[in-house]
Formats: C-alpha cells, structure tokens, sequence
C-alpha cells in the first residue's frame, strides 16, 4: 500500500474525484439551472440576456466533467466499467440531452424567425430538466446501491432506476440548479428583468427548501444507513449542519440582496450536500443490493499503485489548470451583461 | 497553406506506418495484402486482394514497403502467414482498399495544392475556373480519407481490440444487451442526420451571406438593435 502525506493513494484518488465532481455540480449546475428557468422568461431580449450570462462560460464548465469521467476511469476503472454499463441507457439520454443543449445556445439566435426561436428555447430548456434530473436519478440510485452481482456485473434493468428515492433526488437536484442559477443570472441582470429574477430566487430557494428537507427525512428514515458513520463519530454532525445554515443562509443574503455571496453559499450547499452523500457511503462507492461483498469500494475498484502514483501526478497539475483559466474566464466576463454582435 | 499541410501529412503518414511495422504488423501485412512472410514487401498503387488465393492482383512498386520501414528494398516484411489464421483481421481486401483509398486522396490533395501553388505563383490562380471548382468539392476529400483511414485502422487491428492483449469479444460489457445498443446507434443516427442538415442550412446561408464589411462590423450598437427587432417582430 502506497501513500502520500499519510493518506492511501486511494482515499487521495476518492477525495480528487470528489472534488472534480463537486466542481463540476458547481459550475454547470448554476447554467444548467438557468436553462431550466429560460422558458419562464418571456420577453425575447430577457431571453437573450439570460442565454448570454451563460454564454461564455457553460461549455468550460462541462469540461469538468469531462474531467470527472476520466479521473474515475483513471482512479477506479471498475467503478467506471460497472456504472457506464449499468447506466447505459440513461447516459445514452444524458449525451443527446448535453448535444441538444448545445446547439439550442449555438441555434437559437441564428435565425430570426419566431418559431425558430421558440424552438430551440423549448429543446434548450427541456434538456437542461433532463439533465439535471438524469444526474438525480444517477445519485438517488448510487446511494441507494444497485443490483451488482460477482464479478461487478450489473444483472438489473434500466427501469429499475426509477424509483421514489430517485425522482425524488431528481427533483431536489432540478430544484437546486434552479436556485443556484437563479442567483447566477441576478448578478448578471439589470433593471426590470433583475425584478423578475429577484422572485426566481424566491420562488426556487423555498422549492428547494421543501424537496431539500423531504428528501433528508426519506433518506434517514430508508436508507438509515447513510447515517451511521455520523452516530459513531457525532463530528461530522457538523456537516449536515453547515448544509442546513448554508441553505438558509442563502435566503436571508438574498432576501438582502447580496447576490454574490449568496451564490458563494449556493455553490457550498452543492458541495456540502455531494461530500454529505460520498462520506455517507465511504468507503463504498457503489453499494451492491445483491450482497455488499459484491459493493465497489475505494479499495477494491481501484487501480493499481503505479497507475494511480502517476494518474496522480497529472492530476494535480491539469485541474488547477482548468481551475485557473475557469476562474480567469469568470472574472473576464464579470459584471453585466451587454448584448452585442458577437452573443448568442 | 494546406500545400504545406497536406506534405506534411506524408512524413506524420510514414512515421505513423513505422510505428505500426513495429507495433502492429499484422495490420502493415494486412494494408499491402502482403501474406508471404519470406518476400520483400512491395507498396501497391491500386489493386484488389483475392483472400481465397492469398494473392494480390494491381500495380506496384516492388521493395517499396521493405524500402519505406527497413531503408532497405531487399529486406523481407513479416506476412499475414506469419501470425496464426485467429489472429489476423479476416477481411483484408477491405483494409487494403480503405488504406489505398486514403492514401491515393492524400496524394491527390498534395498535387492540387501544388498545382494551386504553382498558379498562385504565376499570379493566375483565380483565373483557374476549372481548378477553382474542384476546390470546392475537395472540401470533402480529408474528411473522406479520415474516415477511410479509420476504418483500415480499427478493421486491420481485428481481431483485436488491444493489439495483442484484449479481444474484441472479450472486451464487450456483459451487463448491456444488443437491444440498448441498437436503442443508441438509432438514436445517435437519427441526432446525427437532425445535425447534418441544420449544419447544412445554416453552412450554406453563411457561405451566401459571404464575409462580413468592415463598416458593418464596426457599427455595433446598429447592429445589435436590428437583431433584437427581427427577433421581435411577429411573423
């Protein structure tokens, strides 16, 4: 066994995709929720406008998950291997959703004519909901464990991924993406679409609120479980915890009307409510219904210690890469947002 | 420009050919229809590989492959006889033709942008109506010998999908069924065909609008209001 800083290259490999992830629920869930609330907008020009807050940051943003897929392949191919597999269908829907998104930001504007336009706002919106709610399904699932029997094999059916549990995930999920970009576009609107937006928020954060406690009581009360490595050590109370004032402080800065922080709180619950869910689980990765000797663990999924040493290495130089030009991006495009020529 | 391209595309073509003598020979065998592990290896032009026969009937330079991986026109080149028949990609005319497809359009670009060098050179290229025409029909030819030249790469490795280590029926997923399969390739198909002919609708009315003018890009504030209206306007 082989560390680093004392910490088995392993747990090292689990907290990098965590982070990749978290990074990535982050940063295309607030453009993934501002597709969701695209159609509410009505006005053509408020359209636009929302379209273009996102305009110059949604494709670098689902670059992080593509980071994601090749961290797990790279870190736990098993878990790769067993999850594409499984969730063949569902990520087959996932990529054409991700494809209709993005010609639906490319597409709309080119032509001027109205069905043109509605066209592609209603392609632009309805895949941005299937998205966000085919990540739910995949959450709510890989917390509940999926029918993995020897050898990693998946021996379930697609249709057993709807479930209560996990159209209630993809409804939490839908409703924070929501909150999260609509928080995103009131810091990039003026005016009397700011207004508009102002309730956005409003309306999003109580959602979210609801779908955010229902699905904490479902989840203590069947799949108690998740909650035992809490009762041993009652520290990482703290977690949930910070989830819970992290929510509600979103309301009260929004309610102030600061919008930035509250978006810095919005992007921390995100992070709050992954990292609840991975710790939840750890060290398994994916639960086995059949039998948990059948479970994909950080242990048993990993690769070897040669691949992981130097997977690690370009890992540690390519994601403060990507994080650095992100940030760069944001910060290049900051303020306002003016339409002009070059905009969608 | 794509003179110095398409050139160019020779030496990474014969560089990536070593590799694959070195590391993949039974694909380099399969390229040539080369079986006779004893011969030299000749580079053919154009032909046709009878599998019953084991024979390759077209036009060649002798030693030319010998020649182009050794440096050497006599040294012999393994042969498909060398590696066991479970071993070998099964249809190697297709190989063969797929391969000297995408080479012949190398070629055959690298003569037309020499060809327009030349012209240009003597400051009479775009008198070249003739030239100019099958420009904008060669367009095409890279993607055309991309995908051929895929398509011998990823056949000329079977049956291997890790060359030496993992096959291809070994390494199918055991828990997705040929119904899902089918349920993706459909629907991937159908996405494609919708994005082909948005590509083409929207290609085609950007090659009409033709570059933009200098006084109409400059004037943006116009610009942006004009675009908003015709959004507006009810049709």
């Amino acid at each position: 066994m082989e560390t680093f800083l004392n910490i088995d290259l392993r747990v090292w490999w689990f907290l990098v995709i965590g982070a990749v992830f978290t990074g990535y629920a982050i940063l295309d869930g607030f453009d993934l929720g501002a597709g969701v609330l695209h159609l509410f907008f009505r006005k053509e020009e408020s359209r636009r406008i929302a379209l273009n807050a996102i305009g110059p940051v949604w494709d670098g943003n689902e670059v992080w998950l593509v980071i994601g897929g090749g961290a797990l392949f790279a870190g736990f191919p098993e878990v790769y291997a067993t999850v594409f597999s499984a969730f063949y269908v569902p990520f087959m829907l996932f990529v054409v959703a991700l494809i209709f998104r993005a010609i639906s930001i490319e597409f709309r504007s080119k032509e001027p004519m109205l069905w043109w336009r509605l066209t592609w706002d209603i392609s632009y919106t309805a895949s941005s909901i299937l998205i966000a709610g085919l990540l739910g399904v995949l959450l709510g699932n890989l917390i509940q464990g999926i029918a993995i029997g020897p050898g990693f094999v998946f021996q379930g059916n697609t249709l057993d991924f709807i479930n209560p549990y996990s159209l209630l995930t993809a409804v939490t999920t839908i409703a924070l993406f929501s909150l999260h970009g609509a928080i995103y576009l009131s810091m990039k609107t003026e005016h009397r679409l700011y207004t508009r937006v102002r309730l956005m928020v409003k309306f999003t954060s109580r959602m979210f609120v609801l779908t955010f406690v229902t699905l904490s009581l479902v989840t203590l009360i069947y799949i108690p479980e998740m909650a035992d490595k809490f009762r041993d050590y009652p520290v990482l109370f703290g977690i949930p915890a910070m989830a819970m004032l992290s929510v509600f402080n979103i309301q009260r800065l929004a309610e102030k009307g600061r919008y930035s922080l509250a978006f810095v709180f919005s992007g921390l619950t995100s992070a709050l409510l992954l990292g609840l869910a991975s710790l939840g689980l750890f060290p398994v990765l994916v639960p086995s219904t059949l039998d948990p000797q059948y479970s994909l663990t950080v242990y048993n999924a990993a690769s070897s210690f040669p691949s992981l040493k130097i997977m690690l290495t370009i890992a540690a130089i390519g994601v403060p890469i990507v994080g650095v030009y992100t940030t760069f991006v944001f910060w290049t495009f900051r303020g306002k947002v003016k339409i002009d020529e070059q905009s969608y | 420009m794509a003179a110095l391209a398409a050139v160019a595309q020779l030496f990474s073509g014969h560089s990536s050919a070593r590799m694959i003598a070195a590391y993949q020979p039974t694909k380099l065998a399969a390229f040539e229809g080369h079986y006779d592990s004893l011969a030299i290896g000749d580079l053919y032009l154009f032909g046709y590989v009878d599998q019953q026969k084991e024979q390759v009937h077209g036009v060649s330079i002798p030693g030319m492959l010998s020649f182009l991986t050794h440096d050497d026109f006599k040294k012999p080149i393994p042969g498909l006889h060398t590696f066991p028949k479970a071993d070998r990609p099964k249809t190697v005319n297709f190989v063969f033709q797929t391969y000297h497809l995408m080479v012949a359009i190398g070629m055959a670009l690298i003569g037309l942008t020499l060809l327009a060098l030349f012209f240009w050179w003597r400051g009479k290229l775009f008198e070249q109506r003739w030239l100019m025409r099958i420009f904008t029909v060669a367009v095409l030819l890279p993607q055309m010998a991309n995908q051929l030249g895929w398509y011998s790469s990823e056949v000329g490795r079977q049956p291997w999908v890790v060359y030496g280590m993992l096959r291809t029926s070994d390494a199918l997923s055991r828990s997705v069924t040929a119904g899902q399969v089918w349920f993706s390739l459909i629907l991937f198909t159908l996405v494609y065909a919708l994005l082909f002919v948005l590509f083409l609708y929207l290609l085609n009315k950007k090659i009409k609008h033709g570059p933009e003018d200098l006084e109409e890009t400059e004037d943006i504030p116009e610009y942006s209001k004009r675009y908003a209206e015709s959004g507006n306007s009810p049709n």
